[in-house]
């Protein structure tokens, strides 16, 4: 059953530590969904390859995954078979990317109204004034600076004038 | 596009407390019933893996 290889390969076998789905969880939650659409829908699902109506396809979002794309095959005792699975889990979202060393403490933002905010958990500090007040209010000890429309000037002066004075590590830009 | 929307990170746990109409509805809002509104790269990709298993021979037509 190249469907289960399929899932077994895709999915994680045991819950995530935040709690991401394990493949039981994507069998109990998603799978038994799939298989009624294609036991009650297959007529209007569409054909994978054109000119292939033993072949269909359904894709989703569902419910343990960010996408899922399911392939069955009708043969000829009008029983169908799924015979592959693209999924992709639902990343659960970390402010420490899982290849970097940062930790996000706070964001500074001259946009007004997203004072006070918080993006993904992370605190908006204030504007460009609280930057001095940033590094001992939250321990950071890095800046990112994140403005693609800055020109090099204003990059400088930030970093010079604000925060390599501050900060133990740098700017980075 | 459905596909590529950001939904809600459901946990396990969260998902235990949803009623099977609510995850009914989770389920069904997320279906893409047209190819032309699913991202293409993703499309491309799982029919190129398709017809490679096909030609392979691990799928034939019964």
């Amino acid at each position: 059953m190249q469907f289960f290889e399929d899932l077994d390969k895709q999915m994680r076998h045991k819950r995530g530590p935040n709690g991401e789905p394990s493949a039981n969880d994507f069998q109990i939650h998603d799978l038994f969904r799939i298989i009624e659409r294609f036991a009650d829908e297959w007529d209007t699902l569409p054909e994978l390859i054109p000119g292939r109506p033993d072949y269909r396809i359904l894709i989703g979002t569902g419910i343990v995954v960010s996408r899922f794309a399911v392939i069955g095959q009708l043969a000829n005792d009008d029983a169908v078979e799924l015979v592959q699975l693209d999924g992709e889990r639902r990343r659960h979202r970390r402010h420490r990317c899982c290849d970097s060393e940062y930790l996000p403490v706070a964001l500074i933002d001259d946009n007004a109204h997203k004072a006070k905010r918080k993006i993904l958990g992370v605190p908006m500090a204030g504007n460009r004034s609280a930057l001095p007040t940033v590094f001992t209010a939250y321990g950071a000890d890095v800046l990112l600076i994140a403005m693609p429309s800055a020109v090099r000037v204003q990059c400088t002066r930030l970093s010079r004038t604000w925060l390599c004075q501050r900060s133990t590590r740098g700017c980075y830009n | 596009m459905l596909i590529t929307m950001a939904q809600k990170v459901w946990t396990s746990q969260e998902l235990e407390l949803m009623t099977p109409a609510e995850q009914d509805s989770l389920f069904e809002a997320g279906l893409v019933r047209n190819l032309d509104e699913a991202p293409k790269d993703f499309i491309d990709r799982v029919r190129a893996r398709f017809l490679e298993r096909l030609e392979r021979g691990e799928l034939t037509t019964k």
